[in-house]
């Protein structure tokens, strides 16, 4: 009898799902167009339950037939209602900033009636991470 | 005695030639004027509207408007007057922003006519997306090649054009 409550206790202790400590927060993506301004959470937005959300900036190098080169760095984001939001740059330090943003960052850009980045940020903190980071994910708390 | 009668035939024979020649230039006047006449009664339209008599090759003006007799020595007055004023216009302007060189001339030098040419191509491909209203991912990677190869200037121009497009929603495309 004892050994049975053992096993049991055992199992249910093997079976329990780990703790995890730590903030995590969802920021889901805004756009406003009037404004010119977007911001969100690139994994608040890759784990959301719709297929219309992103946001994320990126930076491309062309090497032209004249030996010449451009830097091109943008930005841009979508919301659940997909309003969207895109600026670029070829400012050096802008463009920098653009390539430092990583998987589980929170982004935020301006931009301006040329649909040029007037202002790049990206955060990386632990609270942007999610819980599940493997097999099916989903939103952590 | 023989002198003074001298004189005085003289005196007579200058005045007599002047009153002759005037005289003659009054009747040319009222040559003139009838003539005038004539074109604004037998001229229908141009009574009404004015317009270029054949005959006197003169511009004959509607009779609320009778002052002005406009011939071909006052266009050619009025468009001289034109030019010199465009050309001062032109002169006070600052000198960077004075455009001499036509368009033309670009194509003297063929890496200008190569990037004419990349213009227009970058210039026809937004036109094409933008009837369709969507880029493939794939198309917009071309595309910003093509828009690479641009001068800074027209490059920026290409770009605007594009990323506004996007803001906007008349195209449906990211990066």
């Amino acid at each position: 009898m004892k050994v049975k409550y053992l096993v049991a206790a055992t199992a249910l202790i093997l079976a329990s799902a780990p703790v995890y400590a730590g903030q995590y927060l969802e920021v889901a993506v805004e756009v406003d167009t009037v404004a010119m301004s977007a911001s969100g959470s690139m994994s608040t937005a890759r784990f959301s339950d719709n297929e219309i959300e992103f946001i994320g900036c990126g930076t491309t190098v062309f090497l032209n037939p004249d030996g010449s080169t451009y830097n091109f760095g943008f930005c841009q984001a979508a919301t659940t209602d997909n309003v969207r939001g895109f600026c670029n740059s070829d400012n050096p330090g802008i463009v920098a900033q653009m390539g430092e943003a990583s998987a589980y960052s929170y982004l935020s850009f301006n931009w301006d009636v040329d649909g040029i980045c007037t202002r790049v940020k990206h955060s990386t903190q632990s609270f942007y991470i999610p819980e599940h980071l493997d097999g099916n994910p989903g939103r952590g708390h | 005695m023989k002198s003074s009668s001298i004189l005085s035939l003289l005196q007579l024979i200058v005045i007599a030639v002047l009153v002759i020649k005037i005289i003659g230039l009054d009747k040319q006047l009222q040559l003139l004027n009838s003539t005038n006449q004539e074109n604004l009664s037998t001229a229908q339209g141009l009574e009404k509207l004015g317009g270029l008599d054949n005959h006197t090759n003169e511009y004959i003006c509607p009779p609320v408007t009778s002052v002005c007799n406009i011939n071909s020595s006052t266009i050619k007055q009025i468009v001289s007057l034109i030019d010199e004023k465009f050309a001062n216009m032109y002169l006070s302007m600052p000198i960077d922003q004075r455009s001499i060189e036509p368009e033309d001339h670009l194509l003297d030098d063929p890496q200008q006519t190569d990037q004419a040419v990349q213009l227009e191509r970058v210039n026809q491909e937004l036109d094409h997306f933008l009837d369709l209203g969507v880029i493939p991912e794939q198309k917009m990677e071309e595309l910003l090649t093509e828009i690479a190869q641009l001068n800074d200037h027209e490059r920026q121009q290409a770009l605007r054009r594009l990323v506004k497009a996007m803001n906007s929603g008349d195209l449906d495309a990211h990066f």
